[in-house]
């Protein structure tokens, strides 16, 4: 945070509970004031805080529902203890868990923000399963937060180049790159990769690997985020690296931004740098420089231009 | 597999305290995961170890590595190691190195993949020389 602080990259302040703070989601008195403290000394705003819905933390069975439910809890809770507005919550949790959730969202004044990472595009089943909850119960603390890598332009070259680390053949990096193109759901991509790629000898730690190439990379249609803009209560502005002239190859931020700003989006954009996963070529804090470059840059263009409009 | 591998191993991963081999392990995934989300096998100079004579500890509890899955509320934050206690059958020496090669694969709880509802496999294949101390 204090880094942050003197690079002045940001004010608005993300952290994802298992990640950050040690004992989540069950703190104590003395050490939430300590957190507390730290966000008030650096003069951060809280923006998120993430949950994980862990719903394979047995390796017997799923959780069901219910116990689902009673993994949030604490995380609602600690969220409001910790002062931040928004939880991040993970289509692991069915739309009848984040039913049960509901009043105590309301009663903790924590918004649950439905992260939309792929495969989950605003018209996947479950997603349309959580929209017609959302409008049953019409509540400000049901919203969703939109992550860009569901709406890539490609696979980025930092995850193709970590397959080769793991030694998984350019013909089969060929292969998983057709199979993403595919317009199929994208259970039936990870079945198509696994047949595929067992015939052409990959080990079972390389075909988890080439998943993330689908866990990690969607194709939604950018427009369609504009039918949920209205219950959007957070962005996670995802983004793997640049290009020379400082623009990201693999997602399109000038067509996204404009979607969200054109939109009346008016909340926080978090800068997700997720090819820490694949190298360790640059820091983090220089990458999130990076990306707030080319969104100021964006969005300048984009408010100049409302202007301009608004003047006629 | 991926650049947080180097944490794996660390060059003080492999020790010897009380005649008993430790050896010590961080997790490669960005959050913090409970044991029931974890498999570790280990090798020393390309024997492997059995299953049956590693204990794992974690947060001072130990646990024979068997009982892993079911340890679902034993959680190894990441900045945290886990020591995995061996009986000294292959006669380790302070001082002498050895080749130390660990597989731990993770099954991230959160990312559903099979139609079985089976969980994603992030696997790595960590292999150190390593002075024992």
């Amino acid at each position: 945070m204090s880094k942050v602080r003197d690079m002045k990259l940001a004010s608005g302040l993300e952290i994802i509970g298992f990640q950050s703070l040690k004992g989540f989601p069950h703190l104590a008195d003395d050490r939430i004031s300590e957190i507390r403290g730290l966000i008030e000394k650096y003069g951060f705003e809280p923006a998120c805080l993430d949950a994980n819905v862990d719903v394979a933390i047995r390796r017997d069975r799923l959780l069901t529902n219910e116990e689902t439910a009673e993994y949030l809890i604490p995380q609602i809770r600690m969220a409001n203890k910790l002062g931040f507005p928004v939880l991040r919550v993970q289509m692991t949790a069915k739309a009848e868990v984040i039913r049960k959730l509901a009043p105590l969202a309301e009663k903790a004044n924590v918004k649950l923000g439905m992260e939309l990472h792929t495969p989950y595009q605003v018209d996947h089943p479950a997603v349309i399963e959580l929209r017609e909850l959302y409008e049953e119960f019409d509540s400000p603390y049901l919203g969703f937060i939109p992550d860009f890598g569901t709406s890539m332009r490609g696979i980025p070259e930092a995850l193709l180049n970590s397959f080769r680390e793991a030694g998984v053949t350019d013909e089969l990096i060929v292969v998983t790159k057709e199979i993403w193109r595919k317009d199929v759901p994208t259970p039936a991509k990870f079945g198509e990769l696994q047949e595929r790629a067992s015939s052409l000898g990959a080990n079972p730690a390389q075909i988890g690997r080439l998943n993330m190439a689908f866990s990690m990379n969607g194709r939604q249609q950018l427009r369609a985020w504009e039918e949920i803009i209205p219950q959007t209560v957070h962005l996670h502005g995802k983004f793997y690296g640049f290009d020379e002239n400082g623009d990201e190859p693999s997602i399109d931020y000038a067509a996204i931004l404009k979607v969200f700003y054109e939109g009346g989006y008016k909340g926080y954009l978090a800068s997700e740098y997720e090819g820490t996963a694949f190298t360790d070529e640059f820091t983090g804090f220089e990458m999130v420089q990076k990306h707030q470059a080319l969104c100021k840059r964006i969005l300048n263009e984009l408010e100049a231009k409302a202007l301009t409009i608004s003047d006629v | 597999m991926g650049p947080l591998d180097k944490f794996i191993l660390r060059d003080n991963a492999l020790s010897l305290n009380d005649g008993e081999i430790q050896i010590k392990f961080q997790s490669h995934w960005y959050r913090s995961l409970p044991l029931s989300c974890m498999d570790v096998t280990v090798t020393i100079n390309g024997q492997p170890v059995d299953e049956s004579d590693i204990l794992i500890e974690a947060n001072g509890n130990q646990y024979p590595v068997r009982q892993m899955p079911e340890l679902d509320k034993e959680w190894l934050f990441i900045t945290d190691a886990a020591t995995l206690h061996v009986k000294n059958n292959q006669f380790l020496q302070k001082g002498k190195q050895y080749e130390v090669a660990l597989n731990l694969e993770l099954y991230i709880p959160y990312i559903i993949v099979g139609k079985d509802g089976s969980a994603l496999l992030a696997s790595s294949s960590v292999t150190k020389k390593l002075i024992c101390n």
